[in-house]
């Protein structure tokens, strides 16, 4: 974010940037909490597309704009529909930082002030202005509520024309349930656990005609499921190519953030030395990626308790998901004059600030994560097959076991899926979540990222590029130490004939 | 959940008239962005679209050639 800033606005200089600029740099900062969510789902509705239909395009000479007209865009049609939801509620939550911003310090102060619900939202939200805040929310819940209605079921219900089918699925609760978890759970079907969805459709077909095609569809099926191996399976040019770009996307931000506003990279280390040492960044890093953990842990336990309850119970699920839905487009920030109303204002001259801080932090961090996590989980329970859970009742597997040793396997891709989710839009509230207001904020990564852009400029640059990079290190460790290894585990836990 | 539903709005709607009553809405009235809401809305929404515009154009254009290239689709994953 304040990369964008810093190119598109420029750093201070006390004069306001014109408002087209503005503009861009808003849009393109909506633009990247939007982005990844239609880009994954495109990617898995390529990926389902049966290969019957693949040869017999190929068999049929469709190439080029006509096969992608014609089967692709069809294909990914229904993915996108649902991931544009997704989409639309991380650009929602960021709107308040996106209209609202201040950079650099007085006298060089820049200001983006665009007009907007978020502007109004954050402006509340700094003037502690409880009431003005939740009115600007329910005026943005009003207007989520009325796209929902107007033009994302419309969509979803067009989209369901384009699901590819070899027996007629029930649908006796499809359209009673929201888009968004129906979207989940196709994306569950098709990414994560596509051979669940084969059994649970037995059903509604002659047992006959299963068999036939059973074997066939579960080697396409369970291909789609190996992503793990198809990570290293990745060759070495493409790897080395991988790393070129992420080498290469370092030396540009070198460039156009230290190197231009100051004499060279070793004269941006001693600039950053003189404030902030290598100690301190480890230490600053580890307390947020510490506040990440405990937010994790909080939203797993509650979303995996409510996911199950949820997907388990139709009436639950009708009186909830749509509450869900809302809930996972309100902007952290339209949470702030709440925050500071209960948790910082009434500790202001007590020792327990500090920890009142944190907790607040935890729990704005935790409205990035949650919603990630809850409809993954819901997707893959609902995903559970029927012989199983049929199988299960026979032999009276219930209650606390049948969740430990039924529900919670059956579930642990998805789990593994929405975690990394989850620490995606983990690590983007972060930045809002630790520095609440200038009184109010907690020591950590976001919190340093944000005081750095009220400083000197070339500081400023030198700081805002260390912590980032210090934020994408830990990111790939992570990846690398974490999910990857449990993305390998996740093969273990997929229902196979 | 219609039911559920109406009692929300109705509480909601006594809340609101209860807050107003009690002066708690004056906050919101006197503050001098409340009138061009319609307006912010307006503007939210065109930048929304413009975004998701791109999004939508980038999702297509760095996923579709997968399609066509199985080590491509290796390399995105």
């Amino acid at each position: 974010m304040p990369v964008v800033f810093l190119i598109i606005l420029g750093t201070g200089g006390g004069t306001p940037p014109p408002e087209f600029n503005q503009e861009v740099a808003s849009i393109i900062l909506i633009f990247t909490a939007m982005a990844w969510a239609p880009t994954f789902g495109v990617i898995a509705g390529i990926n389902a597309i049966p290969t019957d239909i693949k040869e017999a395009a190929h068999a049929y000479g469709m190439h080029g704009t006509r096969y992608l007209r014609q089967i692709v865009l069809p294909a990914v049609f229904p993915e996108l529909v649902w991931s544009s939801i997704l989409a639309w509620g991380g650009g929602w939550y960021l709107i308040p930082v996106e209209e609202h911003l201040s950079f650099g310090s007085a006298p060089n102060l820049t200001q983006v002030d665009l007009p907007g619900i978020g502007k109004y939202i954050a402006v509340a939200a700094v003037n502690a202005d409880l009431a003005s805040a939740l009115f600007g929310l329910i005026v943005l819940v009003g207007i989520i509520f009325a796209i929902d209605r107007l033009v994302w079921k419309p969509l979803g219900v067009r989209a369901e024309k384009y699901k590819y089918e070899t027996i007629a699925a029930p649908r006796t609760t499809a359209t009673r349930q929201s888009n968004v978890a129906a979207g989940v759970k196709r994306y569950e079907d098709r990414l994560v656990s596509p051979v669940l969805t084969f059994f649970k459709s037995e059903r509604s077909y002659a047992a006959r005609v299963l068999e036939i095609t059973r074997l066939r569809r579960l080697r396409q099926l369970t291909e789609r499921l190996r992503f793990p191996e198809r990570i290293t399976r990745i060759p070495l040019w493409g790897r080395l190519l991988s790393y070129a770009i992420f080498v290469g996307l370092v030396l540009l931000g070198l460039i156009v953030t230290i190197v231009s506003r100051s004499q060279s990279i070793a004269s941006g280390v001693s600039l950053l030395a003189t404030d902030v040492t290598g100690f301190e960044l480890v230490a600053i890093t580890f307390l947020s990626v510490s506040r990440l953990v405990i937010a994790y842990a909080v939203a797993l336990s509650w979303t995996l308790g409510a996911g199950i309850l949820i997907a388990r119970s139709q009436r639950l699920s009708r009186l909830l998901v749509p509450i869900f839905d809302i809930g996972q487009s309100i902007p952290a920030t339209a949470l702030f004059p709440l925050v500071v109303i209960l948790l910082v204002d009434p500790f202001k001259n007590s020792p327990l600030l500090g920890f009142t801080l944190n907790l607040a932090s935890v729990l704005l961090i935790l409205t990035g994560m949650q919603w990630y996590l809850l409809f993954n989980i819901v997707g893959a329970v609902n995903s559970v097959p029927n012989d199983l859970l049929e199988a299960t009742a026979a032999y009276r597997i219930r209650g606390g076991r049948f969740v430990k040793e039924i529900l919670i396997p059956a579930s642990f891709p998805a789990i593994l899926i929405g975690s990394i989710q989850a620490w995606g839009g983990g690590w983007n509230a972060l930045i809002v979540s630790e520095y609440i207001g200038p009184n109010a904020n907690v020591p950590g990564l976001g919190s340093f990222l944000v005081q750095a852009t009220s400083k000197d400029p070339a500081l400023a640059t030198v700081e805002i590029y260390a912590s980032l990079l210090v934020m994408t290190a830990t990111v790939l460790i992570i990846n690398r130490l974490v999910w990857r290894r449990l993305l390998r585990k996740a093969d273990r836990y997929k229902f196979e004939a | 959940m219609r039911i559920l539903g109406g009692i929300a709005i109705v509480v909601v709607s006594l809340l609101a008239i209860d807050a107003y009553i009690n002066g708690a809405l004056d906050t919101v009235t006197s503050n001098t962005l409340t009138p061009s809401i319609p307006y912010f809305a307006f503007r939210t929404l065109t930048r929304m679209t413009i975004a998701y515009a791109f999004a939508l154009a980038f999702a297509l254009t760095y996923s579709c050639p997968c399609s066509t290239y199985s080590s491509q689709s290796q390399f995105s994953v």
